[in-house]
């Protein structure tokens, strides 16, 4: 350091403190990306879907974080100051609309119909729900590294700071993939049965926690009213634990939700579940017809 | 599906008194003025690093980022977390809140930028 000055409220940062902190910040992100991810990627796999789709997806995640992180300045101010709260919540608006379609698409493919279905309609079929799954992964990909970039990019200055900052986000980001490698090696060894209706819970629960997210994004820009929240359940699950973030990233757990979280929560997970009991019913009339 | 449309439709319809008095109800707290605060974000730290809201209201806060690099303003208990580039300054609405104390954190800078909102 050229010039020293005392400065007694500055507090030295360690390198060791920039990368573990990097680490926590990276893993976070990218633990939904990789939970939604491998589900998706599971279920490829065992209904023998293409699976080159998760490269494609990849490419678009990183080229869209790379757009958004250069216009993120601008995105923030739209609507007031808000942009940032309401893009991200209509992206994960959209992810949950994808991934309704797509639960419903998987209950046709995986029906009492699905080894019935002319190949016209199971190419159909097929290609929607790779279709999807590269949307879904992509988006949810932008988000995650769009937010790294702008992270990495604060500290890319002096190299004293960026080395541990990209050693402990290679880490974080190695531990979320490792994590995703696991549960989908978890999931492609279960009988095929098991696994659809593990997906098929996992996704709706991912849905759901989504819209819960949506929600206070909205409610932090004040589209939404803002309530008391319902309860705190903090001191039995604290969101900062670890297991409080695989709850978030796996359920959408959240230690003080308000009422208004909470309702959009359970509608979701209705409206998704009776969206694929209604297909289920329908597919086991026409197979009887 | 047409059946499950017209029959939503038919749902609002009938109860339409109780859509309009929900829909004013949650939004009438948009007429009312909203109390506002400011924060600056200066060195990787938080000024004031603690700030004092009324209870059960909710506050506007502002907050100015005046480092070059990026922070991203976060806090589980408020449940609010959002990223502010380097020179510009974030609007981010807090509350209603229980009496009690909030700590907020930079999330980029863990270790420095820490502060705590005291609802009283």
């Amino acid at each position: 350091m050229a010039n020293f000055t005392l400065k007694p409220l500055k507090v030295k940062l360690s390198q060791s403190d920039l990368m573990l902190s990097a680490v926590i910040i990276v893993l976070r992100e990218f633990l939904e990306a990789a939970l939604i991810t491998s589900v998706l990627l599971s279920i490829s796999r065992v209904y023998r879907l293409d699976m080159r789709w998760f490269f494609y997806a990849v490419c678009f995640g990183i080229s869209g974080a790379l757009v958004y992180a250069y216009h993120f300045d601008s995105v923030s101010d739209w609507f007031d100051g808000v942009g940032q709260e309401v893009v991200n919540a209509m992206v994960q608006l959209l992810v949950v609309a994808l991934v309704t379609i797509y639960s419903v698409l998987l209950v046709i493919l995986t029906g009492s119909e699905g080894d019935r279905l002319d190949n016209v309609r199971l190419r159909y079929v097929q290609s929607a729900l790779r279709t999807i799954s590269i949307i879904v992964v992509a988006l949810s990909l932008l988000r995650e590294i769009a937010e790294i970039i702008i992270y990495g990019s604060g500290f890319s200055a002096s190299l004293e700071m960026f080395q541990p900052v990209l050693i402990g986000g290679a880490l974080g980001m190695g531990i979320a993939i490792s994590l995703g490698a696991l549960i989908y090696n978890t999931l492609v060894n279960l009988p095929k049965k098991l696994i659809t209706d593990i997906s098929q819970t996992l996704l709706v629960l991912i849905a759901a926690g989504m819209v819960s997210q949506a929600v206070l994004f909205l409610i932090q820009a004040d589209w939404l009213p803002s309530q008391l929240p319902l309860w705190d359940s903090s001191s039995i699950l604290s969101e900062q634990s670890l297991l409080g973030q695989l709850f978030y990233a796996l359920i959408g757990y959240e230690a003080t939700p308000t009422a208004l979280q909470v309702s959009f929560y359970g509608v979701t997970l209705f409206l998704i579940a009776t969206a694929i009991v209604i297909t289920k019913l329908k597919q086991s009339r026409n197979f009887h017809n | 599906m047409i059946n499950a449309v017209r029959l939503s439709i038919a749902f609002i319809q009938k109860y339409r008194l109780f859509f309009c008095s929900f829909l004013l109800l949650t939004s009438a707290t948009a007429l009312a003025g909203v109390e506002t605060f400011r924060m600056e974000i200066r060195d990787h730290l938080f000024y004031p690093s603690e700030l004092q809201v009324p209870v059960g209201k909710k506050v506007k806060l502002i907050v100015k980022n005046t480092d070059k690099t990026p922070e991203e303003f976060e806090s589980y208990e408020l449940n609010r977390e959002k990223v502010i580039g380097g020179g510009r300054k974030a609007v981010i609405f807090i509350g209603p809140l229980e009496a009690g104390e909030y700590p907020f954190f930079g999330e980029f800078h863990p270790k420095t930028a820490q502060g705590k909102i005291i609802a009283k």
